[in-house]
């Protein structure tokens, strides 16, 4: 059995919150699939709302009389394990249904569906799996079999996007990838010198990031190609250049934009990526923080991953990645010298460049933090 | 079909012959105008229309539909105008509240469904289907019905346009311009004006000062007829009518249908906040619905078994078509670009470009 | 018969021109249009028996019969809410507002209906539409008869905007607008309909693309940028310039939408200064979409800021007082000269 969390609607335009009225249906009891279930009222409007699965009522979250914001739980579902899994959202996917009612006709969107509803059954001959108690039915609804102790976590719509967007990635865009190494020491001793500055002047951190933002800016303005989108039959260079900075958050990773970075010091980079990721830990990210950006920056350094392949971002040709800043004992002139170096990896769509490319790019990248001193000016 | 029709069309305004009545209580004065088939055609029509009004609040509450805005209490002056046409031959161009009359036209269940679901990719109309998209715009359909009805007459073709409107329509400026330009153009055009009188929350003596909306006909040179939009005979009889002088070439005619709207606005209105609740029970009493149920079963043409039969089969068929529209694709982002311009210009695909870069 | 050649030669025919009004000009495009669809009919108020109040259709009901050339009752919204329903019926309707000014009474169903069928349709029914209208000023003609309004149709996208300001463009623009699929607002310079006359091809079938502005100027030192009648005060202007040392090209857009983007850079980028001229009202005209257009396409090539010269920020004012609104000759010389002596 899965849970479902029937939530509070939006019963008209701007309403933010609605008061239960009357529960229709008691805890215990079975419903159908647009059965009446609760009222609600709002102050536009007073309605009805229908079941929006069919199971049982497991748990009333919020009893008559409680007002809660749009979105908000007010009760727990337990649905039965069908063919899809499917749970119907406003995005409008298939709707689950009992197992005696027939099957659907095939999901054409898969947009909104958990990947394993395009797994093989366990009705296709090269793969007799073993059926676990829970799965009920002949058909299966996943390659691995269900065992005991097993929790089904719903997606999240945030993961279920970024489902989405890998897999489509991965799909569509032919990767390659590269890797140069980067000596720090100059964007070290720069940071050493101005970190207290910028702290008290802007309140902002000054870390490596918005050093690694500001070479990769200055590179897409000499090596162009990288900052495009692969359009079918032809490549749109695109002039602005627009920066998305992933955040990786408890709940799945985000990625805001910084808008014309090749204009900004890197001291403005730096009040920039504070502010966003505060921003985003906060979830007061908008719309438009979110939309435009012509190449993604991805520190992966930050719980220590050296080295990382990431995945292009659908809509653009290139995402770069930069690891931990380790020191590491590395040969200058002929001696053996400890230095903090920075593996710094580019991932690219290949069919827009190729190594050659790539790797001149990835080169000015590199000489571009490499120029880097204590006395390089960051405003 | 009109041309079957061996009885007279109803009169207008003179009263001469007195017209087919069906009353609140499932009896009738005079033949029906109507044979079984039609009759039993009108009733599916309404019982789908009243049908798809139930499941689409429910679906809207979940938010699988957007606004909703319900037929129900207008269902025998949108069905009994729409059968006096020839979907083959007649054009249809609907306000925004005809949901049976569309899909009597011709508008497939999944095309309708899947316009209210966002599937854009499958909710144009179909060609070859003689139907106008509804205007959300009030009013703004009328001059367009004139123009389509007076295209036909300068090709010489025999066919009708049946436009419709509400009363608050009545009152734009456009009701006014379309009505005297389909007039003096003699074009064949028949309006039907559904008088369910309320406009969202104004109600009819806010709208006008007029007693009757048939009497502006006089002003644009035009017949108008005022029947009781609840009796499917009586609005049949006069659209019927009035199909056939436009074929004859007399030009254009008015019917008001008088009725009431006992569902909401929409589904973001909330009709307590404006009217008495005894004034939707009186108008409840006046079912048009109910009242074709009780004639067919007292003439013997269905029993409560096959009604409730019908109901069923009703139901099913929208569960499946809204399960299937429900499965199948949203648009892509640069659906925005399509048909906008037959070909599209440069600045266009930049920005189409654009978007599908960045979107 | 011509011998066949190596090279095919585009046009072998020589062209057959004859000079004429913008009016005849327009005249001549309705009636070959006419000639050819015989679903083509033009409508309006007075544009049949009269002949239209500036007479561009005289002589036209009497050619192609009642049926095909009509008056209507005075009801610009009932006007154009009619050609999108002849359009579905079949029809190719040319029909006439009077003057732009009284676009606003069709406002609705001009922009939000008759643009967007198409598409809120999903191209089932598109809407082949050709609008007319006379406008502009330096005629003193009464309020709302000499308003320049056709910018505010930019902003209602599904229909192309065609402003042609010599005969030849007037009547192949026009011919072209006829034949689209889509819904044109084709405006025509009212104090000019006589006084401009020109060469126009008769023969052959051959329409002007939309989306091409023309240079009917060269010069160096600046770009002069304008559409219908103000292209013939920038020539003006032009001229003036000429005589104090001032190479001005001037660029005839034709078509506000498409607009020909580039072409428009093309002619600034080898100048390297613009100035835009135009009759409606300065603040959100279209001036300021082609300055944009330019700082964002050639803002490199740019010695100077894209200067604007065009009608004050006032309600057009009565005829005596026209000319303190109108951009006339010597505001335009001042602009260049500002952009040149930077």
């Amino acid at each position: 059995m899965s849970r479902y969390f029937v939530t509070m609607p939006q019963l008209g335009e701007s309403v933010t919150e609605g008061t239960i009225s009357r529960w229709l249906v008691g805890a215990g009891d079975s419903v159908a699939e647009l059965d009446a279930l609760v009222e609600i009222n709002t102050d536009k409007v007073d309605a009805e709302v229908p079941a929006p699965v069919t199971g049982v009522l497991k748990e009333i979250l919020a009893p008559e009389g409680a007002v809660v914001p749009v979105g908000g739980n007010i009760a727990v579902m337990e649905i039965a394990d069908v063919e899809h899994a499917v749970v119907p959202t406003d995005a409008g996917s298939t709707a689950p249904h009992s197992d005696q009612s027939p099957p659907l006709p095939g999901p054409k969107g898969m947009a909104t569906l958990p990947l394993e509803a395009e797994a093989p059954r366990s009705g296709s001959a090269n793969e007799p799996l073993e059926r676990g108690p829970l799965s009920g039915g002949a058909a299966s609804t996943g390659p691995s079999p269900a065992l005991e102790g097993d929790e089904d976590v719903q997606l999240t719509p945030v993961r279920r996007r970024i489902a989405e967007n890998v897999a489509l990635s991965k799909a569509t865009i032919p990767h390659a990838w590269q890797m140069q190494e980067v000596d720090m020491t100059g964007v070290a001793q720069s940071i050493a010198a101005h970190r207290g500055a910028v702290r008290r002047q802007h309140d902002a951190s000054l870390t490596y990031l918005p050093y690694v933002v500001a070479a990769v800016a200055a590179s897409l303005r000499s090596h162009p190609t990288v900052n495009s989108t692969f359009a079918d039959d032809h490549i749109v260079v695109h002039r602005v250049i627009n920066l998305g900075i992933a955040v990786g958050l408890p709940d799945g990773v985000i990625v805001p934009v910084i808008r014309g970075a090749d204009r900004m010091s890197i001291a403005e980079l730096a009040i920039a990526t504070t502010g966003l990721a505060k921003r985003a830990r906060e979830k007061q990210l908008t719309t438009s923080d979110l939309a435009g950006a012509t190449l993604t920056v991805n520190n992966s350094g930050t719980l220590g991953t050296l080295l990382s392949y990431s995945v292009i971002t659908p809509g653009q040709s290139a995402i770069v990645t930069m690891g931990s800043v380790i020191e590491r004992p590395v040969a200058v002139d002929g001696q053996a010298v400890v230095r903090p170096m920075m593996y710094l990896s580019l991932s690219l769509d290949h069919r827009v460049m190729d190594g050659l490319e790539a790797s001149a790019f990835l080169g000015a990248c590199r000489q571009s933090l490499e120029a880097v001193t204590a006395s390089t000016p960051i405003s | 079909m009109v041309q079957e029709r061996a009885e007279a069309p109803a009169s207008l305004n003179d009263g001469q012959s007195a017209p087919p009545r069906l009353n609140p209580d499932g009896s009738a004065d005079g033949t029906s105008p109507m044979s079984p088939g039609q009759l039993h055609e009108a009733l599916r029509l309404m019982l789908q229309s009243h049908a798809i009004d139930e499941l689409a609040i429910k679906l809207q509450r979940l938010k699988r539909i957007g606004l909703y805005a319900p037929v129900t209490g207008q269902e025998a002056a949108v069905v009994g105008s729409s059968m006096a046409l020839d979907p083959q031959r007649d054009w249809m161009v609907p306000a925004s509240r005809e949901q049976p009359a569309m899909l009597r036209h011709g508008l497939p269940l999944e095309n309708f469904f899947a316009a209210y679901m966002g599937r854009l990719d499958f909710a144009a109309i179909p060609p070859g289907i003689k139907l106008l998209p509804r205007q959300q715009a009030i009013g703004a359909q009328l001059p367009q019905a004139a123009g389509l009805a007076w295209a036909v007459k300068l090709r010489h073709e025999r066919a009708v346009t049946m436009v419709y409107c509400g009363d608050g329509a009545s009152s734009e400026g456009d009701f006014h311009e379309s009505l005297n330009l389909a007039g003096v153009m003699r074009a064949p055009l028949v309006i039907v004006v559904i008088n369910n009188r309320y406009a969202i929350s104004v109600p009819f003596h806010k709208q006008t000062a007029a007693a009757s909306l048939a009497d502006r006909a006089v002003g644009y040179g035009m017949p108008g007829i005022s029947v009781d939009g609840d009796d499917l005979f009586a609005v049949y009889s006069a659209s019927a009518g009035a199909v056939a002088r436009a074929l004859e070439g007399q030009g254009p005619t008015l019917i008001e249908c008088r009725t009431y709207r006992v569902g909401f606005h929409n589904t973001s209105d909330n009709p307590n906040d404006y009217r008495d609740s005894a004034e939707v029970q009186a108008a409840r009493d006046h079912d048009p619905i109910g009242r074709l149920e009780r004639y067919v079963v007292a003439q013997g043409l269905m029993t409560l078994g096959d009604l409730a039969d019908l109901k069923e089969e009703i139901r099913a068929e929208l569960d499946t078509v809204q399960r299937h529209v429900a499965s199948l694709p949203r648009p892509e982002p640069d659906f925005i670009f399509q048909h906008v311009y037959e070909q599209l210009p440069t600045r266009l695909e930049h920005q189409r470009a654009d978007l599908r870069g960045t979107g | 018969m011509m011998a066949a050649t190596a090279h095919p030669v585009p046009n072998p025919a020589p062209r057959v021109e004859r000079e004429m009004s913008i009016l005849e000009a327009i005249r001549a495009a309705l009636i070959a249009e006419m000639e050819r669809d015989e679903r083509v009919i033009l409508y309006g108020m007075d544009v049949g028996t009269l002949g239209g109040v500036f007479r561009v259709t005289r002589g036209l009901q009497e050619r192609f019969g009642i049926d095909r050339v009509f008056d209507t009752p005075l009801a610009e919204g009932a006007i154009v809410g009619a050609s999108i329903g002849l359009s579905i019926g079949g029809m190719i309707p040319v029909p006439e507002i009077q003057f732009l000014g009284f676009t606003f009474q069709a406002f609705h169903q001009i922009g939000p209906q008759l643009a967007r069928y198409r598409a809120r349709s999903r191209g089932r029914f598109h809407m082949p539409v050709t609008i007319r209208a006379p406008y502009g000023g330096g005629v003193r003609t009464p309020e709302f008869h000499p308003d320049s309004v056709e910018s505010l149709f930019t902003q209602t996208p599904g229909i192309k905007i065609v402003c042609p300001a010599f005969p030849d463009d007037a009547r192949h623009l026009l011919s072209r607008a006829i034949r689209d699929p889509d819904p044109v607002l084709f405006v025509e310079p009212q104090r000019l309909y006589r006084t401009i006359r020109g060469p126009v091809s008769i023969d052959g079938d051959d329409v002007l693309p939309f989306g091409r502005a023309r240079l009917v100027r060269q010069g160096t030192d600046a770009t002069l940028i304008a559409w219908s009648a103000a292209v013939h005060v920038c020539l003006a202007a032009a001229s003036e310039l000429q005589g104090m040392g001032i190479s001005a090209a001037v660029l005839d857009l034709r078509t506000l939408v498409p607009l020909d983007v580039e072409g428009l850079v093309k002619a600034v980028v080898s100048t390297g200064r613009a100035v835009v001229v135009h009759e409606s009202p300065l603040t959100g005209g279209f001036g300021a979409e082609i300055a944009a257009t330019l700082q964002e396409e050639a803002f490199m090539s740019l010695d100077a800021p894209v200067l604007r010269v065009g009608g004050r920020d006032v309600p057009y004012p009565p005829g005596t007082l026209e000319d303190h609104f109108l951009p006339t000759v010597p505001r335009i010389v001042a602009a260049v000269r500002r952009t040149v002596e930077r």
